[in-house]
């Protein structure tokens, strides 16, 4: 494994586990009531039909999102609703491991739009053309033990969507990837709420062990939007804001 | 995850090859300039018609030849193996730019087999 990235695993949270939520209009603050890991090992990619996909040698799949086989209406990676059943707000933490070797993956987050992992100066990355920045391969977060490389957090109604190249100049490959997450039911801490203040102020002020999320994939950040503040009975807030919290 | 040797494995490829008397190329271009190319093996069968002496050479990026396995005996009705069983353990590496050449003695040339893997996807 190489320095600074690890195995997805090792960074799952453990109910009563504190932490911070970064959206794009700021923060919001949990305590981890539940979580359940949920692995889908191996999913063999497929399109939206159900079909294997099969990428010829040195070219390029187009964007999928990860259906399941035994039901291809369903997309793996998403929470149809805000709240889980059982009535607590909750996202989906995790990463996706892909072999073989010759595959690189693009994400896409959301479905459709930027691809993470670009140089900030750079044109976008050109999946179609086999680009060399901005993919995940096996080499990175291999099937089996995915990593941090692509840290994924997708909050309710977000699609993930993937893109295949396949480097190999001889051969073609079906890409088989490893998908490794885990569902957190959560306590959301309402800023507005007297009793939550103090909690919201030592996580942000770093007074307490807290982990820190980012909605979305690396230097992409997700908008929670109103309709999820409304579910969620909270409103997000900066981390200076939430440190002079009283 | 996986070990290196398990990785080298998924690389493993074969080129088969027809060598004459004039020093012949043996991959059909030049190793990508961003890649290493390990030979592990090489199976030199034999015409059918006599023994032969078969040299391999290394071509450079200069589009010179340098011989590298000299001599190497064919017997008329056997497969002759260089190389060994361990793809960590290559006879020869090519740089990218360059090619694995080979010529035999006389005849109308021979068939071989080379088993290779580039350290990059």
């Amino acid at each position: 494994m190489e320095a600074g990235i690890r195995p997805i695993r090792e960074k799952f949270l453990l109910p009563n586990y504190l932490g911070a939520l970064e959206f794009k209009e700021g923060f919001v603050f949990f305590r981890v009531i539940r979580r359940g890991v949920c692995r889908y090992k191996p999913y063999p990619a497929i399109d939206e039909n159900g079909n294997i996909i099969d990428v010829s040698p040195q070219s390029y799949e187009v964007e999928h999102t990860l259906r399941d086989p035994r039901n291809t209406d369903k997309d793996v990676l998403y929470l149809e609703t805000g709240v889980s059943e059982d009535g607590y707000p909750w996202i989906l933490h995790g990463s996706i491991g892909i072999k073989p070797q010759f595959i690189n993956m693009y994400l896409r987050v959301p479905h459709g739009k930027a691809i993470p992992g670009n140089f900030p100066n750079l044109d976008p990355v050109r999946p179609a053309s086999g680009d060399p920045i901005g993919y995940i391969s096996s080499e990175v977060s291999p099937y089996g033990d995915p990593t941090d490389y692509a840290e994924l957090v997708i909050p309710p109604r977000v699609h993930i969507g993937v893109e295949y190249y396949n480097c190999d100049t001889e051969r073609s490959h079906q890409p088989v990837l490893d998908l490794y997450f885990c569902v957190y039911k959560m306590q959301i801490f309402n800023p507005d709420r007297d009793k939550d203040r103090k909690i919201i102020s030592d996580i942000a002020a770093r007074r307490v062990p807290a982990a820190f999320l980012t909605a979305g994939c690396g230097d992409i950040v997700l908008e929670m939007g109103r309709i999820l503040q409304n579910e969620w009975n909270v409103r997000p807030i900066s981390l200076d804001e939430a440190a002079e919290l009283r | 995850m996986k070990s290196d040797r398990r990785l080298i494995l998924e690389r493993l490829q074969t080129t088969p090859g027809h060598i004459t008397t004039t020093v012949t190329d043996i991959f059909s271009s030049n190793v990508p300039e961003s890649k290493m190319r390990y030979i592990v093996k090489i199976y030199l069968m034999g015409d059918n018609s006599s023994a032969r002496i078969v040299d391999l050479y290394l071509k450079k990026e200069d589009g010179s030849y340098e011989l590298k396995i000299p001599m190497i005996h064919v017997s008329s009705a056997e497969i002759t193996e260089i190389g060994s069983e361990n793809p960590d353990n290559p006879i020869l590496v090519l740089q990218g730019g360059s090619n694995l050449a080979g010529r035999v003695n006389a005849g109308t040339g021979i068939s071989l087999a080379v088993i290779w893997w580039d350290d990059d996807r």
